[in-house]
């Protein structure tokens, strides 16, 4: 458990400066959308109101909502949010493992020797991954508030709605928000292993290339695409709401387990020190 | 080592779990549940009989129907599928919307028949024109699906039009009309899923009147409807595989040796039992469309009295729909531009042509109805 806490205390390090990247960049764009699409709206508003008070407006029409903004940006803050999450996945997944062999200290060699199961530094980065994806759903609510401020700073007073989420969380769509945030807990424990997955099959990928170079690095990129080609066509397939529940959970939880024992399997036996 | 990088960071998972659970906890915005329609005249009973229904989301897995009544709205759960727009009412019979979600639908007494004609065939030469039946027999509850690929169809003929499946003397009969005017006729056997090909014919050739006509395919339950060059309808009869044309007798000032005939642009054309209905537009002077009804067995010509909301539409654009219900025309206005967005409503009496409700509904944002992701609200229509 020490070894777990301390190898996650050197990827947490190590991740960090790519997360306030990636956050900054998310939370740069996400207001600029934000911003647009409040003025966008404020035009409409005021063309609206013409002869009513904001107060009659609310009352006949309803407070004006987050959603009605993101709407009106055709959706481009959830292609933005999905956006991130792959891309902190992979490249979270990508950097924390090279990191480990073309880094000066070649810190790998130092990993592999200490006691203990092997598959502890996987376990670490994982859960160091994980947390980020954590961090990540905070940052989509932190960047929700923020467009409702926006939004309140740019709209006439007492036009917004008074409840800032209820609207955007209430009212998502699997292919909307909920494509990269958890709608129920049944959801965010099945996005835990979708991120087991990304990460455990480039970490296939990474062994693989750590073992057999060439080969290896060609075979582990064949499994990658493998995976995502069987992500892709059952994304695919023409099935009705409930009858994907299933088969993403079988794809999530099959390809969780069959990387992370390609990755185990091979980290004990091949990956030479 | 310093642990503050790790001690932040497990803080910061922390406080976004909790904010995930809390934000997940948020259940919808309190739904205004205002569903009452505003009668702007004629008698308000009439909504019972049309079940006027819309989907809304009140919770981030809940859906429910809610169908207008004279009184305000009955809201019943269902379940949703969101990719495809369908409600717990299709996805009962969700076999006949499999790989067809938008398919039209011919139900008898002892069938559901869905059919799709794959019209991605006139725009990618590999495939082969092809069309998918699904038939929900409702004695024993089996759904059998047809997909049919058309090798009587060379692959460079092309078919822009709707297909029709109608029912006439106890037999199905699937039509189609290709862009060189062929008019295609194939019986159907909803039980052992064969489509053979009955009828075959050049319009072009078999409506010597239009020789250089272009044709539009309609259908009503039983008849296929041609309609050639502005308001020149013909009635086939699959059955008897007969081209009769129907006269229209137009009133005095729409004669139709009138030079000014195409005053009136009718833009679409509806058959129901024996009623025709145009919709003509002035070309782009008239804010919504004015219908015409034609009694096909008399040919009796009549315009339908204007809603007096009419007026109230111009430059707005409204979305427009129209459905027949038993004896009711229902013409529905869907006004995204107005503050709250506004649905009107216009019945008539196919009998009498008369206008006998018309009313209002307001479609607040924040009544949990769906959007389509461009903000625009989807009204109460008929399903």
């Amino acid at each position: 458990m020490l070894k777990l806490l301390t190898l996650m205390e050197i990827e947490i390090k190590k991740l960090l400066p790519v997360l306030i990247i990636i956050f900054s960049f998310m939370t740069v764009v996400s207001s600029a959308v934000f911003y647009r699409a409040s003025h966008t709206l404020n035009m409409k508003v005021m063309k609206n109101l013409a002869g009513n008070s904001v107060a009659e407006y609310v009352a006949e029409t309803g407070g004006v909502t987050i959603l009605q903004a993101i709407n009106l940006s055709y959706n481009n803050l959830f292609l933005l949010f999905g956006f991130i999450a792959f891309v902190l996945v992979v490249i979270s997944s990508f950097y924390l493992w090279y990191k480990e062999w073309f880094g000066q200290s070649k810190r790998i060699y130092l990993l592999f020797s200490l006691r203990g199961s092997r598959f502890t530094i996987l376990l670490a980065k994982l859960l160091t991954v994980i947390g980020a994806t954590f961090i990540f759903y905070g940052m989509i609510l932190i960047n929700l508030l923020i467009g409702w401020v926006i939004l309140t700073f740019v709209l006439p007073d007492g036009i917004m709605a008074t409840d800032p989420l209820g609207s955007v969380i209430s009212q998502a769509t699997k292919g909307g928000l909920g494509f990269s945030f958890p709608l129920s807990f049944i959801d965010f424990i099945y996005k835990i292993f979708l991120v087991t997955v990304a990460f455990s099959g480039i970490s296939v990928w990474v062994f693989s290339d750590r073992s057999k170079k060439i080969w290896g690095f060609i075979l582990g990129g064949a499994y990658c695409i493998a995976l995502a080609s069987i992500y892709i066509g059952t994304q695919s397939m023409f099935l009705f709401f409930d009858e994907r529940a299933l088969i993403d959970w079988g794809f999530a939880l099959g390809a969780s387990a069959l990387s992370l024992i390609i990755s185990y399997a091979l980290l004990n036996k091949t990956v030479s020190i | 080592m310093k642990l503050k990088y790790g001690i932040s960071f497990r803080i910061s998972c922390f406080l976004s779990i909790i904010s995930v659970f809390f934000a997940n906890l948020t259940q919808a915005v309190e739904l205004n549940q205002d569903f009452n329609i505003e009668t702007l005249s004629g008698d308000v009973r009439i909504i019972d009989e049309l079940g006027l229904s819309a989907v809304i989301q009140n919770g981030r897995n809940d859906y429910s129907i809610v169908t207008l009544t004279a009184t305000g709205a009955k809201i019943e759960p269902t379940i949703y599928d969101d990719d495809y727009g369908l409600d717990g009412r299709q996805l009962e019979h969700r076999e006949l919307y499999r790989h067809a979600p938008w398919a039209s639908v011919l139900e008898t007494e002892d069938y559901m028949i869905s059919y799709e004609f794959d019209h991605t065939y006139n725009w990618n030469s590999r495939f082969d024109p092809s069309t998918r039946i699904a038939v929900l027999n409702k004695n024993s509850g089996d759904t059998q699906v047809l997909n049919h690929t058309f090798t009587d169809i060379p692959r460079y003929i092309e078919i822009y039009w709707d297909t029709y499946l109608v029912k006439k003397e106890e037999t199905f009969y699937y039509v189609l009309m290709t862009n060189t005017f062929d008019l295609l006729v194939y019986t159907f056997n909803p039980e052992t899923l064969t489509l053979n090909l009955d009828y075959r014919n050049s319009l072009s050739d078999s409506i010597s009147a239009h020789p250089n006509s272009w044709f539009d395919l309609h259908a009503s339950e039983e008849f296929i409807y041609i309609r050639s060059e502005g308001i020149e309808i013909y009635e086939f009869n699959p059955a008897t595989q007969s081209i009769e044309p129907i006269t229209i007798k137009l009133s005095e000032d729409k004669s139709i040796a009138d030079d000014n005939m195409f005053a009136i642009n009718f833009g679409s054309t509806w058959f129901y039992e024996d009623q025709i209905i145009f919709e003509g537009q002035d070309q782009y002077y008239e804010p919504t469309g004015i219908y015409h009804i034609v009694n096909r067995d008399s040919g009796n010509f009549s315009e339908l009295e204007q809603p007096s909301f009419a007026k109230l539409l111009e430059d707005e654009w409204p979305i427009e729909n129209h459905t027949v219900l038993g004896n009711h025309f229902v013409l529905n206005y869907q006004v995204t531009s107005m503050t709250p967005e506004t649905q009107f409503i216009a019945v008539y009496d196919l009998e009498t042509h008369e206008l006998i409700y018309e009313g209002s509904l307001k479609l607040r944002k924040d009544q949990g109805l769906l959007t389509n992701g461009w903000g625009t609200i989807n009204g109460f229509s008929v399903k």
